[in-house]
């Protein structure tokens, strides 16, 4: 079915209290949810649905505001105004790595290390780790995919006085050997009892956004986290891009 | 952060670059601070990932020092209300839509309301001083809500407070966070340049029996803080 003819049969109604902007969020809504608009399919230009509604460019802007807010849609700088991919949904009801959480969700996720590095500190990272300077650490980062499909790209930074002679062979690319917090327990005996997740969104820059396979510019979600051990130190640092949505059970 | 990263957060501190300047370019940058053009986007990606700087919504090539928000990490229970009065700042709000619509699919879900049920629905601007903390757009189930005006919300009441006087506690909460680009009109609203990443924070609080009495969508202008143990 065309585009311009998914509107024809719908008419705003100019007296109820409801405003134009809210019907015509509703009806693109509705679009959505019933399935005509399948995931990357372009909806009608501002433009277009402006001449159609028979509604001011500030009234259609509103609607697509909404939809966008409420992750229906999104803005593709190549593209106009899409429908809005399904994201995978990372919950952290209890303190799972990210592989447990997808793995016990059924979820085929692999990692990738793209790089596997031994550095010295910068105050900044001896800080966050309170180690005196001079500090040396691993730094690693990883691509990690569901299905083959890059969701994110993680920089983990691990102090070596913690982790005598980690290497990236240690990782695994799938199963549960894939997972960090698994691989400290195992050959460390070190078990990571909590964290503390700083969120952000972020813009992606062009190398990080073709490795996610999105566009440059694209908004991520930015999650920072400090994994504390069962003494309550802290022992890995991971600054995170995600393709996800993130779910909290809060008490 | 590289060593190139480094400087270039010392410089930023030092006021070498004010807030909101847009960095020179690539050459003049490796004149002033030395490294390779790989060394350089290296830095300015881990900058930008660190909440020092930000691309430019129309140039994503180009970055400029972020003007920090007023409050940068906020932890707990993410409280606008408390938040402020735990800092000496003034709670306050304009609310700018208070009205009764039909729950719509994504709302019937979250508040567990069946069709044809209606939301009291409520858009309000954050103040904590004269400085804008974020915007909020909340929903909730309008049968737990008779005679709500809008008057009781104004003033910079915590909507916990006006519904405990309904008997409604909030218990638990459940949040989903995601993200997007800034719109036109919320970036008019809210001081900042359309097109900028916002971190979208929903949140439905539940009562001690775990019923959803409110849900919410926000874009709070603070990093919110999580912290969980096993």
């Amino acid at each position: 079915m065309k585009n311009d003819d998914l509107y024809s049969a719908y008419q705003l109604n100019k007296y109820t209290p409801l405003p134009l902007y809210y019907q015509i969020a509703s009806i693109i809504r509705e679009q959505i949810l019933s399935g005509k608009f399948a995931p990357g399919d372009q909806i009608l230009t501002e433009e277009k649905l402006q001449k159609m509604f028979g509604v001011s460019r500030a009234t259609v802007r509103r609607a697509i505001s909404d939809l966008v807010y409420d992750g229906l849609l999104e803005r593709n700088h190549s593209r106009g105004t899409i429908v809005t991919q399904p994201k995978l949904e990372e919950n952290l009801f209890t303190v799972g790595s990210f592989t447990s959480t997808m793995l016990q969700s059924g979820k085929n996720l692999s990692t990738r290390i793209l790089e596997f590095n031994r550095i010295f500190g910068d105050a900044s990272l001896n800080s966050k780790f309170a180690l005196e300077t001079g500090s040396s650490f691993y730094y690693f980062r990883r691509l990690r995919l569901i299905d083959g499909s890059p969701v994110c790209i993680e920089d983990c930074y691990a102090p070596v006085k913690y982790f005598e002679n980690l290497s990236s062979g240690m990782f695994k690319d799938t199963g549960m050997e894939q997972s960090t917090y698994n691989l400290l327990q195992k050959q460390y005996g070190i078990t990571i009892k909590s964290i503390r997740d700083i969120m952000g969104a972020v813009a992606l820059n062009a190398e990080d956004a073709r490795l996610l396979s999105s566009h440059n510019g694209a908004p991520v979600l930015l999650r920072q986290r400090m994994s504390y051990d069962q003494v309550n130190r802290p022992v890995l640092y991971t600054t995170g891009r995600y393709i996800i949505k993130l779910t909290m059970n809060l008490p | 952060m590289n060593t190139l990263a480094v400087k270039i957060d010392a410089a930023i501190r030092a006021n070498r670059f004010s807030r909101g300047e847009i960095l020179p370019a690539q050459e003049a940058l490796l004149k002033e601070f030395g490294g390779t053009a790989e060394e350089l986007k290296c830095a300015t990606g881990d900058l930008v990932y660190e909440g020092v700087l930000e691309r430019i919504p129309t140039d994503t090539e180009k970055v400029r020092v972020k003007v920090p928000y007023l409050w940068d990490i906020v932890t707990g229970n993410h409280s606008f209300t408390n938040e402020a009065k735990k800092r000496g700042q003034k709670p306050g709000n304009r609310i700018l839509t208070f009205e009764t619509r039909r729950a719509w699919p994504q709302v019937m879900k979250r508040l567990q309301l069946e069709a044809g049920e209606d939301v009291l629905v409520m858009e309000r601007l954050l103040f904590a001083g004269e400085r804008t903390v974020g915007l909020e757009f909340s929903y909730m189930p309008a049968k737990f809500f008779q005679g709500m005006t809008r008057e009781m919300f104004e003033g910079g009441q915590s909507t916990f407070k006006v519904m405990a006087e309904k008997g409604l506690i909030p218990d638990k909460a459940v949040d989903e966070v995601s993200v997007a680009t800034l719109e036109e009109r919320e970036a008019a609203l809210l001081g900042l340049d359309a097109g900028v990443p916002v971190l979208i924070r929903f949140r439905v609080t539940l009562s001690p029996e775990g019923i959803p009495i409110k849900g919410s969508r926000a874009i709070y202008l603070f990093k919110p803080g999580y912290e969980l143990k096993i």
